[in-house]
């Protein structure tokens, strides 16, 4: 059990450095407009990892996971509130810099 | 070796360490949480001045940034490994791993203050009145400025505390007071280390990549 999970943090490793030299190289080809919502795409990859595989989340009592979920939870309506603000604003955002 | 033994108010020794890790993901989740607030201003002065940031992008070193996600990714595989060892009785080696999971932390803060010391010396610092402002006039560059400080000082400030929370573990596994049969305390200071790193992940795109290809 413990050489498997051994070998599962040699591969996470591996597999973040992979997807760290893909955003690397991604970042000096791409455009901003798409480059950057691909490489914060790469990220959340690499912190989903981070999460299962070094953390162990599933190995945590339900309790100590549901606090994830009420992060996540909130950081998504922080999120959707945002929008609704940039989005719907009288005067855009956009607009302040003209 | 003295006995391992709960703290009086624990019933067992797993029971404390049940408490513990409960505490640690609250803890883990108000930071995260206190990051994602920086993050969601972030994002909303980007998409008011996407000139400006990335104009500012441009300032900060590609080359720095990569090197640092590097060394923080490493360092997780050794934090994590070293847990492994603890958990396994191989205390030495476990020594070894968190020692060097803090000394990659210290090696973070010195790539990260010889790129502090580079914009300063190019007059990249709060309050826009250096000539680099003069030089670069695109609006809401100074906010761009002011929120790589705030974020990735926030970040460092982060890095020293864990890494003053390790090297207080390698202290005591050489003590004896964190071992095999009670090796929760590592395993939360790593799990604060991993949650470090896995905010740099997302640090590191925001400011070092946009404008990058132009």
């Amino acid at each position: 059990m413990t050489d498997r999970r051994r070998a599962s943090y040699w591969i996470t490793w591996f597999a973040l450095l992979l997807l760290a030299a893909a955003s690397f190289v991604l970042s000096t080809v791409a455009p901003p407009s798409w480059g950057m919502a691909v490489a914060m795409g790469v990220a959340l990859c690499k912190a989903l990892l981070i999460v299962f595989f070094f953390m162990h989340i599933a190995r945590y009592a339900v309790s100590a996971r549901l606090t994830l979920v009420v992060a996540v939870t909130l950081i998504g309506l922080l999120g959707a509130f945002m929008a609704a603000d940039l989005f719907t604003r009288q005067t855009p955002t956009h607009a302040l810099r003209r | 070796m003295a006995e391992v033994r709960p703290a009086s108010h624990f019933a067992s020794l797993e029971q404390q360490a049940t408490a513990a890790r409960l505490g640690m993901w609250v803890f883990m989740g108000s930071e995260t949480l206190l990051f994602a607030a920086l993050f969601g201003l972030y994002v909303a002065y980007r998409v008011a001045y996407p000139d400006a940031f990335d104009a500012g992008a441009r300032e900060t070193s590609h080359a720095l940034g990569a090197v640092n996600t590097a060394v923080l990714l490493t360092s997780s595989l050794c934090a994590a490994l070293g847990v492994d060892a603890l958990e396994r009785g191989r205390r030495w080696l476990s020594t070894f791993l968190v020692g060097a999971t803090a000394v990659l932390g210290v090696v973070f803060l010195v790539v990260k203050g010889l790129e502090y010391a580079e914009h300063i010396r190019h007059g990249m610092v709060l309050g826009g009145h250096t000539a680099f402002f003069a030089e670069h006039a695109v609006r809401g560059l100074p906010l761009f400025v002011a929120l790589y400080y705030a974020m990735t000082g926030l970040h460092a400030a982060h890095v020293a505390v864990g890494i003053a929370v390790l090297s207080f573990m390698v202290v005591e596994i050489l003590r004896g007071r964190v071992r095999e049969e009670r090796s929760h305390p590592l395993e939360l200071g790593v799990l604060y280390w991993h949650l470090v790193d896995a905010i740099w992940v997302f640090l590191w795109p925001m400011f070092y990549f946009s404008g990058v290809s132009r």
